[in-house]
């Protein structure tokens, strides 16, 4: 490997991050979203600001969602609060989703009944059994699917998989991921306290806080950050062990306020390798409400190197190498040159880190490009979206196998049956 | 029993800050959550020091070909546009570019895109944006049953939401630009938006404001201060009113009478605020 630079390490990739949809001769394609809260209002606007797309209808059974999502669906686009009316009298070609998430797979489903194609938020499903009856039903009906795993269209992450390809970093030995933030994850709620109305409102407006209605940090957190990990080892893990509890968000909330986790992915070394026994990696994730000094970031350690990322910066760390020294000297002859005072190094405890070399990519919106690249596929039919169907599943059984652990204090096995389908 | 709690968070640069006043202490820590979450979703949006924003792809591609922009963002350039032509360009979100021409900005209302009239020019939100952000928050404030509020972007831009618990206005302190342990004046603000924009503040050589009419850096060491309806007409109208110069900013103010506009102008070396425009 040649001398990387200290300037930055530049893209070698001369494809944009985001598919470009030829829309000046096509009709635009018509686009409708079901869920116009806080993610799908991003997803709203995202979508009214792509020529490609036209929206038709947009969906919200919660009014005050649904009048701001009006503002930015446009004139043209119709407001419905029953789901069910809009795809019939909107007649969308593509449906957003963005609910949560135990409303995925019911919603999900009727969109696919109606003959949409779907853009699902992600974790694709509330549970594995439903995951897995909705990957059948998008492989039957040859729908395009796509789950909201936006850093698929990120390039910075793209480029970090391509340097792990290539053997930058050597092999990789473990993953370190987290996701800590300062959050106590609760909602205003518009109604005072004793408002017959509010306890309903408040458990739909913090369905995240309750277990009827979310998969808690791993689904809306954690899933982002293992399916990274899916990606570049390019499988799914074998099993996870999880601790979690309610340790400091004691405010009735349902769902962990911390996490931990490791899971074994077990690894089959390419057949030119001399040793062909497969090797495991562990992955550490962890992620925590009260404290938001580690961030969220996804740390590859290798042999030769590490990688530093996050959705708007990515670093490569070498690992100091046994490298001759040079220490000067008339010809280069002697061994050593000493002047009789020991040769000072620095003291900093993270010396030995290096400096990074940083990812010199300019990052784009991966929201919007991700949403571009989901109507690419649909416009050209092409059912091998950025995050597929099989893609959307195995990241929500990754994610649910380690709240199973920590709910039961045992090591859960990756299921089974969902090896066959990715050839293990 | 109503209590005012402050909040305090990192955002654009610089501190933001929220005195938000209720009965219930975990309904203000919700309150002020939500509005920390919408400063920065509009950073996001906004900045064009982050390649990921929709300002940031305005700029890499408007000169190439018309960029659709959300409703949103879509208002906000319109609005800059109108506060340019009633300002004479003495507002201008395109200062920073080389072009002397008049319309730089192309603005397609049917299909809410934007197009650059030549190569060098950029969008820059510096002179509205935090303001801009206030009146957001002020929304969220508003939606959520909080009557009495203070938000405050580094101290350059305010809002106030009624007054303070007790019936009181809030009062913000002003400062000579040159001079930071001076107080030249006091201001009671209720229900309405206060910005002040000073040209260089205390040891710095050169301004970073710049004359959109002469692309010069502004010399005269001064501040201008604005109280108006919301925080972005107040931004908007500090930023005109400094750049334009005392006098001409006299002239504009008649010219264009608000009952809701106060203007107040700080010289270098200067021991009461000098009203332009509004009694204090």
């Amino acid at each position: 490997m040649n001398e990387v630079t200290r300037r930055g390490f530049l893209a070698v990739s001369a494809l944009s991050a985001a598919a470009t949809i030829a829309a000046a001769e096509q009709e635009p394609m018509r686009v409708a979203v079901i869920g116009t809260g806080a993610r799908g209002s991003d997803l709203l606007r995202a979508l009214s600001t792509i020529e490609a797309a036209e929206i038709v209808g947009i969906c919200d059974d919660y009014p005050p969602h649904l009048q701001q999502g009006a503002k930015y669906a446009g004139a043209a686009a119709k407001s419905f609060a029953d789901y069910r009316q809009m795809l019939e009298k909107a007649k969308p070609q593509a449906v957003v989703v963005a609910v949560p998430l135990h409303l995925h797979y019911p919603i999900a489903k009727d969109c696919l009944d109606a003959g949409c194609d779907l853009f699902l938020e992600k974790t694709m499903c509330y549970t594995i059994d439903e995951a897995k009856k909705l990957a059948k039903q998008i492989k039957d009906g040859k729908r395009i699917f796509q789950v909201g795993l936006q850093r698929r269209a990120n390039p910075i992450y793209k480029q970090a998989q391509a340097m792990i390809e290539t053997g930058m970093i050597g092999r990789v030995t473990a993953v370190k991921a987290q996701w800590h933030r300062q959050n106590a994850w609760r909602r205003p709620i518009p109604k005072p306290m004793d408002d017959p109305d509010w306890a309903a409102l408040e458990k739909r407006l913090n369905w995240r806080l309750y277990r009827a209605s979310s998969g808690g940090l791993m689904a809306e957190l954690g899933s982002h950050q293992l399916d990274v990990v899916n990606w570049f080892l390019g499988t799914s893990p074998k099993r996870v062990v999880a601790m979690g509890g309610i340790d400091y968000w004691r405010d009735g909330r349902e769902v962990l306020d911390n996490i931990f986790c490791v899971y074994d992915y077990e690894i089959q070394p390419p057949a030119k390798e001399k040793s062909a026994k497969p090797y495991t990696v562990r992955v550490s994730y962890s992620s925590i409400c009260n404290n938001a000094y580690e961030g969220a970031a996804e740390l590859i350690l290798g042999t030769k190197g590490s990688l530093y990322l996050t959705s708007s910066k990515g670093l490569f760390f070498q690992e100091p190498a046994a490298d001759v020294v040079n220490w000067g000297g008339a010809d280069g002859a002697a061994a050593v040159v000493t002047a009789g005072k020991t040769l000072k190094l620095s003291n900093d405890p993270w010396a030995h880190r290096g400096k990074p070399v940083e990812i010199d990519i300019e990052a784009g919106n991966d929201t919007r490009d991700e949403l571009v690249s989901f109507l690419d596929h649909v416009r050209r039919r092409d059912p091998e979206t950025i995050a597929d169907a099989q893609t959307g599943l195995i990241d929500c059984a990754t994610v649910l196998i380690a709240n199973q652990s920590a709910e039961t204090g045992k090591t859960v096995e990756f299921p089974n049956e969902l090896n066959s389908m990715i050839g293990r | 029993m109503s209590f005012t709690r402050r909040y305090s968070w990192p955002a654009m640069g610089s501190r933001f800050e929220a005195f938000l006043t209720h009965t219930d202490s975990d309904h203000l820590d919700a309150v002020a959550a939500a509005i920390e979450d919408e400063v920065h979703r509009l950073e996001s949006v906004l900045s064009r020091f982050d390649a990921a924003s929709e300002i940031s792809r305005l700029n890499r591609g408007a000169f190439e070909h018309p960029i659709r922009l959300d409703q949103e963002v879509w208002e906000l350039l319109t609005s800059c546009e109108r506060y340019r032509l009633e300002t004479r360009g003495y507002f201008d979100v395109t200062a920073t570019a080389a072009s002397q021409s008049e319309y730089k900005l192309i603005l397609d209302l049917p299909n809410r895109t934007v197009r650059f009239a030549d190569e060098s020019v950029k969008v820059d939100l510096g002179g509205i944006g935090k303001g801009y952000a206030l009146d957001r928050a002020a929304d969220i404030v508003r939606r959520f049953g909080i009557v009495s509020a203070l938000l405050n972007a580094g101290t350059s831009s305010l809002l106030a939401i009624g007054g303070r618990h007790d019936g009181t206005p809030w009062t913000v302190d002003v400062r000579d630009p040159a001079d930071e342990n001076s107080v030249v004046g006091q201001i009671e603000l209720a229900d309405a938006g206060f910005s002040c924009s000073a040209v260089r503040y205390p040891g710095q050589a050169i301004s970073d404001v710049i004359d959109p009419t002469t692309h010069h850096a502004l010399r005269d060491q001064s501040s201008c201060l604005v109280i108006a309806s919301t925080a972005t007409e107040a931004e908007a109208l500090s930023t005109a009113l400094l750049a334009m110069g005392r006098d001409r900013a006299i002239h504009y103010l008649q010219e264009h009478r608000r009952p809701s506009t106060r203007a107040g102008w700080v010289c270098s070396e200067a021991k009461v605020i000098d009203w332009l425009m509004g009694t204090p």
